[in-house]
Parts: C-alpha cells; sequence; structure tokens
C-alpha cells in the first residue's frame, strides 16, 4: 500500500511539473490563426489533456492503493543489486557502441554478463560471447546490408 | 478468388515459405521458454522487416505469433510455468497430465486445439473484418474521437489488475507521443533542440525496450535462473500417450466452445489471449459432469485453454485491420510493422491495399499448418530448449535488441531510447503498472490527436459535437459502461476477499 502511495505522489508531481513547466513550453505561430479571426486548435491542448490524466491518475493511485505490485521480489536480498547490474551493462553497452565497435563491445559485454551472473563455464561463454557478435553483425550486414557500428575494428561481410 | 490466388501464389514462394518454416520453429521455441514471450519475439523480429518486402516481413511476423502461443503449451505441460501468459491455464492439468507420464498426450491435444482456435479465428476474420471496415468507413472525426477513447478506456481498465494504474499507463502512453513535431502544425514539442525527436520516439526501440529489455531486467533479478523440475516426454508408456476416439469424445465440446469464447475476446481491444485461456477453462470446468477432475489431469482442461488462447490470434486481427485498433500487444506490433512497410492499415486497407489482406489471410492459415507439421514433427527436440540456461539466451537477445534499434535509423539515439523504454517497462513492472495501455495508447494517439483537433475545428471549439453525433455517443456511453463495470467487479471482488478475511 505505502508502494503505490509513494509511487502515486512521485508521479503526480511529475504530471505538475510537466502541465505547468513542459507544456507552456511549446512555442509556435498558431495563434496567428486566432488573431485572424478563424478558430484553430493549438499543438498544447493534447499534451495538457495526457499530462492533467497522468496526474489525476497518479493522485487516484496514492489515495487508493490496491497493493499489487512486484516490489517484494525486487526488495529480497540482492534482487536489486542485480538488475542495477544488468542496467548499467546495457547502458555501457550502449556508450561503447560507436567508439569500439558492435562487435568488439558486444563481446566486452556479453563477457561481463556471464562472468556478473555468476557463469564460469569457460568452455561455453567464451564461444558464445565472440561467435554471437560476430554473427548478428555478419547476418545484418549479409542479410540486410546494415552495416553496425564499426569501431575500432571494421570488419564488413 | 484472384486475390486469394495471388496471395497464395506470393505466400507460396521457396524463400516466403523457408522464412515462415524458420519464424514457426523460433516461434514455438521462444514461446516455450519461460520468461522469453511472443510479445518479445515479435518486437525482435520486427526490425528485421524494415528491409523485406510486405510478405515474406509479414510471413516473420505471422509465424512467430502464430506459433508462440502452441509454443508456451510445451513449458506448461514439461515445466509447470508457462512459457507465455496464454499458456497459464494449460499448466493446471497439463503439468498434472506430465507427472502422470502423459506429457506427449497433453502436448498432441494441446496442439491440435490450437489448430482448431486458429483455424476458427481465421474463418471469423475473414467474414467479419470487410464488414466492420465498411461500417467504419461512414465514421468522421466525432466518430473516429468516441471510437478511440472507448477503444483506450476498455484496453486501459481490462489490461491490468488495477484499473488506475491501466488507465495511468495509457495516459502515459497518450503523453510519451506527443513528443516530437505536433502532427497538423509541425510545431515541435519537447524536442529540446535534439534533432532525432523531431519525429518522435521511434516505435521499434520502444516496444523491444517495453517488452524484450524490461523482461531481460526482470530476470536478473534471480539471476536468470528458475528453479523447478523438468519433465520428460519420454517418461510415459506409449500407450498411455495415444489419442484414443474416448479422448477426442471428451474434447471435442470444450474446444469447440472454447474456441468461441477465445475469438470473441480477441475481438475485444485489451483482453488477450491469456484471459481467453482461462475463461475457456472456467466455462469448460463449469459445464463438466466431473468438475473435481480438473487441476488433476484432466485432457479436457488443455484443449479448453489452447483452444481459447489461439483462438484469439485471428479475431484480434479484426479490430486491427478493419478499424487500426489493436487488441494487444502482439498486434500492436504488426500495425507498426505493417506501417513501416507504408501500409495503412484501417477500414480502407481493404478498398487501398486488398492484396496485403489477402496475403495476411493465407500467411496466418500457412503459419497454422507450418506450427502444426514443425510441432507434430519435432516436438521431443524443441522440448529439449527448456533445458537451456536463460542466462544465456539474455545476453543473445540483448546484443540482438541494440542492433536491431540501431538499424532503424543508424543512430545510437534510438538504442538509448530502448534502453530507456526498459528501464520504464522495468520500473512500471515493479509498481503493478501494465505495460500495454502504454503502448497501444502510444500507437492510438497520433490518429487519436488528428481527429479530435479536427473535430473541435470543425465545431469551433463546441464540445456537444461528441454527443450530437449518435455514433460518437454510443462509443462515449460504451466506454462509460466499460468503467462502471469494471468499478463494479473490483468493488464486488474486494468485498468478497474481504468476507474471506
Amino acid at each position: 500500500m505505502k508502494t503505490d502511495r509513494i509511487f502515486g505522489c512521485v508521479s503526480a508531481l511529475l504530471g505538475l511539473l510537466f502541465v505547468f513547466l513542459a507544456v507552456p513550453s511549446i512555442t509556435g505561430d498558431w495563434q496567428q490563426g486566432e488573431q485572424a479571426r478563424y478558430f484553430t486548435v493549438g499543438p498544447r491542448l493534447f499534451p495538457y489533456i495526457s499530462g492533467v490524466l497522468v496526474t489525476v491518475f497518479a493522485v487516484l493511485i496514492a489515495l487508493k492503493p490496491d497493493g499489487m505490485n512486484s516490489i517484494g521480489a525486487f526488495l529480497q536480498p540482492g534482487a536489486a543489486k542485480r538488475a542495477l547490474f544488468a542496467i548499467v551493462l546495457a547502458f555501457v553497452y550502449v556508450a561503447l557502441l560507436e567508439p569500439l565497435g558492435f562487435i568488439i563491445a558486444s563481446v566486452l559485454v556479453l563477457f561481463a554478463f556471464f562472468i556478473g551472473f555468476g557463469e564460469r563455464r569457460w568452455k561455453l561463454i567464451v564461444p558464445i560471447a565472440v561467435i554471437v557478435p560476430i554473427a548478428v553483425s555478419a547476418m545484418f550486414s549479409g542479410f540486410f546490408k546494415v552495416q553496425l557500428p564499426p569501431g575500432l575494428f571494421a570488419i564488413s561481410f | 478468388m484472384d486475390l486469394f490466388i495471388s496471395a497464395a501464389s506470393e505466400v507460396f514462394a521457396p524463400a516466403n515459405l523457408l522464412i515462415l518454416l524458420a519464424s514457426t520453429v523460433i516461434g514455438i521455441v521462444i514461446g516455450a521458454i519461460p520468461g522469453l514471450t511472443v510479445t518479445m519475439a515479435v518486437a525482435l523480429a520486427v526490425p528485421l522487416t524494415i528491409w523485406m518486402e510486405t510478405t515474406p516481413a509479414m510471413l516473420m511476423l505471422l509465424g512467430l505469433y502464430g506459433s508462440g502461443i502452441y509454443g508456451g503449451s510445451i513449458s506448461a505441460c514439461l515445466l509447470n510455468a508457462p512459457g507465455t501468459p496464454a499458456s497459464a491455464a494449460t499448466a493446471l492439468d497439463g503439468y498434472e497430465l506430465g507427472k502422470q507420464g502423459k506429457a506427449l498426450k497433453a502436448l498432441k491435444v494441446a496442439l491440435w486445439a490450437s489448430v482448431y482456435g486458429g483455424l476458427f479465428s481465421i474463418v471469423l476474420l475473414v467474414l467479419i473484418a470487410p464488414q466492420l471496415a465498411q461500417v467504419a468507413l461512414k465514421f468522421g472525426p466525432a466518430e473516429i474521437t468516441c471510437l478511440l477513447i472507448f477503444a483506450l478506456t476498455v484496453v486501459s481498465v481490462l489490461s491490468g489488475d488495477s484499473i488506475m494504474k491501466g488507465l495511468f499507463a495509457a495516459a502515459l502512453g497518450m503523453l510519451l507521443a506527443t513528443i516530437g513535431a505536433d502532427p497538423m502544425l509541425m510545431i515541435p514539442r519537447f524536442t529540446f533542440g535534439v534533432d532525432e525527436l523531431f519525429d518522435g520516439l521511434a516505435y521499434i526501440p520502444l516496444l523491444i525496450g517495453l517488452f524484450a529489455i524490461a523482461e531481460m531486467f526482470a530476470q536478473s533479478e534471480q539471476s536468470f535462473r528458475f528453479g523447478a523440475t523438468i519433465l520428460s516426454i519420454k517418461d510415459g508408456e506409449r500407450d498411455e500417450n495415444r489419442i484414443y476416439a474416448e479422448d477426442v469424445k471428451k474434447c471435442a465440446i470444450p474446444v469447440i466452445r472454447s474456441g468461441f469464447f477465445g475469438a470473441f475476446i480477441g475481438m475485444l481491444p485489451g483482453l488477450g489471449a491469456a484471459v481467453a485461456s482461462f475463461v475457456g477453462y472456467a466455462e469448460t470446468k463449469r459445464a463438466s459432469k466431473e468438475p473435481e477432475k480438473f487441476g488433476k489431469g484432466a485432457i479436457e482442461g488443455v484443449a479448453a485453454s489452447e483452444s481459447a488462447n489461439n483462438a484469439v490470434t485471428g479475431s484480434a486481427m479484426i479490430p486491427m485491420l478493419a478499424l487500426a485498433i489493436p487488441g494487444d500487444p502482439p498486434t500492436a506490433i504488426l500495425l507498426s510493422a505493417l506501417m513501416i512497410q507504408g501500409v495503412t492499415v484501417g477500414p480502407l486497407i481493404f478498398a487501398n491495399n486488398p492484396d496485403v489482406v489477402y496475403m495476411i489471410y493465407v500467411a496466418l492459415f500457412m503459419a497454422l499448418v507450418a506450427t502444426a507439421g514443425v510441432a507434430a514433427m519435432f516436438m521431443k527436440p524443441i522440448s529439449h530448449v527448456l533445458r537451456v540456461p536463460k542466462v544465456f539466451l539474455y545476453p543473445i537477445i540483448l546484443s540482438m535488441c541494440v542492433a536491431g534499434s540501431y538499424a532503424i535509423r543508424f543512430n545510437v539515439f534510438d538504442v538509448f531510447v530502448m534502453l530507456g523504454a526498459g528501464v520504464l517497462g522495468y520500473v512500471m513492472r515493479i509498481f503493478g503498472v501494465p505495460v500495454a495501455p502504454l503502448l497501444i495508447a502510444f500507437i492510438l494517439t497520433r490518429p487519436f490527436e488528428e481527429s479530435l483537433r479536427q473535430a473541435l475545428i470543425r465545431s469551433e471549439g463546441s464540445l456537444m459535437v461528441f454527443l450530437e453525433h449518435p455514433i460518437a455517443l454510443f462509443f462515449l456511453i460504451l466506454a462509460v459502461a466499460a468503467v462502471a463495470f469494471t468499478v463494479w467487479r473490483e468493488h464486488k471482488t474486494g468485498h468478497r476477499i474481504g468476507e474471506q478475511g
């Protein structure tokens, strides 16, 4: 229940910020239409509607929590740490994509992934970490003619 | 008839059949692995279809969609964990049959019930979709606005366990869809000077993030481990695993009845295959003379659940094709894949792209045939995939997701959007907020905004326009009724739980 209240309050706050700060920042010359005396509906209407709806439903979640969530699994010992590791690793992967290239970044990240999640069967993880990125890159460049970021290791198939 | 023949000749081209066969095998395998869902399979495949012709692209996606739901029954029967949520009801009796050494029999019955359910829904699709499109052609902006309000409301209130969280998710999807140029005046909104945001958030990275990456983060909490006993197909006696006339007699009525329920539920936005399978199962149990046998290995329980969940596949495409309203996440992804192919889905598709419509009919049918063929021949080897540790699968999926998201517009920005959507989807899951309404609202927001603004401009800002048009008013009443019914149902369930202490 408490979790839903916190979620609702934080979401409502973000919704209010969106309605009062973000939506008014939309600027353009559509108001000239009004000056020319014909009716028009500007680009702010829909963001206003969606922002207000987000806020209203977030407030209702906070006021009438149902307690249906998966926070219990998330708060189990080590679960949050493992999920955070996966999230950080995924962001590092994408950050390395252009400087190192798809293949090298993928090999490093796949390897880190296996080690980080306790896999120690070297005869399996080393070939998978190397072959999968090469195969994915070959599939995209060979079948779909899409060059993934080559980075340091510019291989084309 | 000419259109059917021409569609069939395209589908039967050797290269296309090969794509269909491969996607069917992959669909069954992905469907069979708990944690990898049909939605994820279809989402992952969409980036690959960008450079394909429409026919092979749709064959690939429909092959995955059609076969994935059946795949879920394999792990339901052998692992007591449904590969897809749609097979949750199958596990109730399927796993019990497996423990009695009748896993192969359960899987055979599941297969033939799935084929019936799928076939029935395709027939309904062919019969109903063009008629519905004819009606929809008469809709103006006010009617379209109210239809979309109805669809969004139904999707929101029926998708998850909580009405408010479903409505919140849909509102969030609408909010995210307002990023980018405004659809009528092209005035940038929330782009913060980032050129990549001018066209809005790209569909594909968003849906890959919400369904595949979020699932990976959720599975990482338990280090991708699953501690259940895996049964083997080989465990039972050969005679016990044969289907006898008595079994056919027992299952025939439940299969037909559940197919009907599944097809009806599939046509309604927001419910999907999981609800269909439980309704089919519950109705079969209610109508049975031996309800006490359910949950202890009743073969008709497996048949009812599988017929119902597969009957959703074709019928969920009725509102998608005729009204451009996706009923569930896989059809939302199929809709965006068709948009990428340059096909405008909606009532005009029957006039402008009848070839695509007929190709979809034939492709769905062929996907069903391929599922039956592949499953009947390779059921045993496919069941071995349950033993592959998921810690090996998810990093491979991650690299496919990264490559697929990058390849859409050749920029890393989209890959970050995918990760952002993944984190959002994961956080939503933690707080019990359903993801499906967000995706469907995101897809429907553009036509919703256009029709709403057109209607308001025509009426010079008067909201009466939505009450003066009878069809528009009808949809508004339906939307209010859907919310009222769900609130009443939640209230009643709450009381019952309260009474039981």
